[in-house]
């Protein structure tokens, strides 16, 4: 496992970044709050010096001046419980009433800091109350101004400060600790990859990463990294098994070759002898080369690089051609070949044509080695629901239903054809071929013979062509 | 023709140069890649054989820039890369033939004869008359002492095939790229065999032969030795 810093974590990083947006959020949230709730209390507060205002002035309409100024002087004695102020003045400014001395007339509203208030006898203001806020009207016989401290404002506002400092906190904590708590998680998960992929770096190429039920974005990379794993696997053993043919498969003929031409340098030969020899030598290089090819072909297309070259191939033709080609080949060995291909309508396969010449060239030439002389062979092309379908029946001995599997092994010759050439390499070929091809390669029983079938995918772009 | 041959490997380049004299060429060898673009590039070659893996400047490279100087000599891919993939890019760089070692010398000058006396593509001989064969290939008839014979189709391509190449080899690989477009080696004697069979029909009893076999290699038409 790969240590790295808190910091440097992907998981942390994400859950700091969600915090700081969180952060943020809030205070926005706050900061709306804040201002829409300042100002509903500014209102409040407002609208209630303007009722005590307007119940003033009714009562100035009713009582008179003097009542007025009674009114007032009553409702000050009761207004420091609730902040408020009043003043009352003659029409040349003197005092007349209320629990503050004069103070200048101003147009509207004003806030005015306690200590600028020159108060009447002892006050005790509420800490929270700053200012008062309030303004002049003017009544028949002088002005009357009424104001109320901001005590209630300031409250709130403080309540809502915490409220948003603590708001912050939490959810910041919580976005941390929720994302710590994740990160560890996939910390974990991409600590068990970081393990398996170490593991197959180190050659336990069967290593592969746990999956979670989830089936999240890292469960998503832990398939992807699955899969391209079985492919290098399967590539390895695709590789090792290479060698292990060369070595097999090469090493025979040559050390057959080396015998012949030990034999032909030590003992005293003739001319004939040595041309013998030589002549040996030539065809057993011919097949090493031969199997040699066969086997980085088989292997070259196992690796499926060919596929991104492939184009669309009318199969059609190309039987009717390879059939032409082999006819006389099969009429000598007293086979008859023949070809059930109808030239339309055209059966089309997305594919390599070198390759699928090589694929039925390959399974007709099968049936023509090895089956008994006088065999009818058969090459059917159908398309059964768009899917192409390659049929070689022929009428031999057939392959045992237990045999039928090892056929396609590497190297693998039945018992009886050990005799006639061929690497064994021809129906690995022609598997690898199909399924480069997504094909399907079945054997079946001809009664008598053998029955092969390559059934090409279906095709998707049937009507475009 | 005038020959050259852009190969390393001093034994290789030997014996070919030797196998090319014998057949009457000139021929002349580079044993790198840089030298051999040089030479090849001024000398006014019929045929090119180049190997893929040159030190210095490989075989690809080297026909990319001579086809890019329009050069215009054939050129034939003399490699031990022989996946198929490596055949396309071979082709694709502008090369006309290409080989995989290890490879049967007569094969090798078959293919570089093939390569050197190709027709300009303006005019193609289509009357071929050897012995007492009259041949026409815009008609498709075919005569034998003044008797029609009759041909599938096949037997007719691999016909023209030889006598386009009249008096030289063509190998069976040959044939199987040029009458049936196969490039494979195949298990059975698909040449033999069909060439067996024209043969039947060409060359009746009592007849010069005309279509002789070069052994283990493959045929020819003449009516001379």
């Amino acid at each position: 496992m790969i240590k790295t810093r808190l910091t440097q974590r992907t998981a942390f990083r994400l859950a700091a970044l969600v915090a700081v947006i969180i952060s943020l959020t809030n205070l926005v949230i706050f900061s709306v709050l804040f201002f829409v709730i300042s100002e509903q209390l500014n209102e409040n507060l407002k609208a209630h010096v303007n009722e005590v205002r307007q119940t003033l002035a009714d009562v100035e309409v009713s009582g008179g001046f003097e009542g007025l100024a009674a009114m007032v002087n009553r409702h000050a004695q009761v207004a420091q419980s609730n902040e408020d102020i009043y003043l009352l003045t003659d029409t040349s400014d003197r005092y007349v009433a209320g629990n503050i001395k004069v103070i200048p007339r101003f147009p509207g509203w004003k806030t005015i800091a306690w200590n600028e208030l020159p108060l009447i006898g002892s006050w005790t203001v509420p800490r929270a109350s700053t200012a008062v806020v309030g303004r002049w009207t003017p009544v028949k016989n002088g002005a009357l101004f009424v104001g109320d401290g901001n005590g209630d404002i300031n409250d709130a506002q403080h309540l809502l400060l915490k409220g948003l400092l603590w708001g912050i906190g939490l959810s910041m904590l919580s976005a941390i600790a929720g994302g710590y708590i994740l990160g560890l998680s996939a910390q974990k998960r991409i600590a068990r990859m970081e393990g398996v992929l170490g593991a197959v770096a180190s050659g336990k190429l069967e290593a592969r990463v746990p999956r979670s039920p989830s089936a999240d974005d890292l469960d998503h990379v832990a398939a992807l990294i699955n899969a391209t794993l079985d492919r290098l696997q399967a590539l390895i053993a695709n590789l090792r098994q290479v060698s292990t043919d060369i070595a097999h498969d090469l090493r025979t003929p040559i050390a057959r070759m080396r015998q012949k031409l030990e034999v032909v340098q030590t003992k005293r030969s003739d001319l004939a002898m040595y041309q013998s020899a030589v002549e040996e030598t030539v065809q057993e290089i011919d097949g090493i080369s031969e199997t040699f090819d066969a086997l980085l072909r088989i292997s070259e297309i196992e690796a499926g690089a060919r596929k991104t070259k492939f184009v669309d191939v009318e199969l059609n033709s190309l039987l009717i051609n390879i059939v032409d080609a082999l006819e006389a080949v099969a009429d000598e060995r007293n086979h008859r070949l023949i070809g059930s291909i109808n030239s339309s309508p055209p059966v089309i396969v997305r594919g390599d044509r070198k390759l699928l010449n090589q694929l039925f060239i390959n399974l007709i030439e099968n049936a023509i080695v090895h089956c008994p002389s006088g065999t009818e062979i058969r090459v059917e092309l159908t398309d059964e629901d768009g899917r192409p379908n390659v049929k070689v029946r022929d009428t031999g001995a057939g392959i045992p239903a237990e045999e039928r599997e090892k056929v396609f092994r590497r190297l693998y010759r039945l018992e009886k054809s050990r005799s006639t050439r061929g690497s064994g390499l021809g129906l690995s070929l022609v598997l690898a071929i199909a399924e480069l091809h997504g094909a399907a390669v079945t054997l079946a029983d001809n009664n008598p013979g053998l029955i092969v079938e390559v059934t090409f995918p279906e095709r998707r772009d049937v009507g475009s062509a | 023709m005038y020959i050259l041959i852009i190969e390393d490997d001093e034994q290789t380049a030997r014996l070919v140069k030797q196998s090319l004299v014998e057949h009457g060429h000139n021929v002349e060898i580079s044993n790198n890649g840089e030298s051999g673009l040089k030479h090849a590039a001024v000398g006014g070659f019929d045929v090119l054989v180049i190997d893929r893996m040159l030190p210095g400047l490989d075989g690809l490279s080297i026909v990319q820039r001579l086809r890019s100087m329009n050069v215009t000599s054939a050129i034939l891919f003399l490699t031990a890369v022989g996946g198929i993939e490596d055949r396309i890019e071979g082709f694709e760089s502008g090369a006309d033939d290409y080989l995989v070692k290890p490879f049967a010398l007569g094969e090798l000058v078959a293919r570089v004869t093939a390569l050197g006396r190709r027709p300009p593509s303006s005019y193609e001989e289509f009357l071929f008359k050897i012995a007492d064969l009259e041949v026409n290939l815009i008609r498709r008839e075919v005569k034998r002492a003044g008797e029609i014979i009759h041909l599938q189709p096949r037997e007719f391509r691999m016909l023209e095939v030889l006598l386009r190449n009249r008096g030289r080899v063509v190998t069976r690989t040959m044939l199987l790229e040029q009458v049936w477009d196969l490039e494979l080696d195949p298990k059975t004697s698909i040449v033999q065999t069909n060439v067996s069979r024209l043969r039947l029909k060409i060359d009746r009893p009592g007849d010069i032969p005309l279509i002789r076999t070069v052994r283990g290699l493959g045929y020819r038409i003449d009516d001379k030795d």
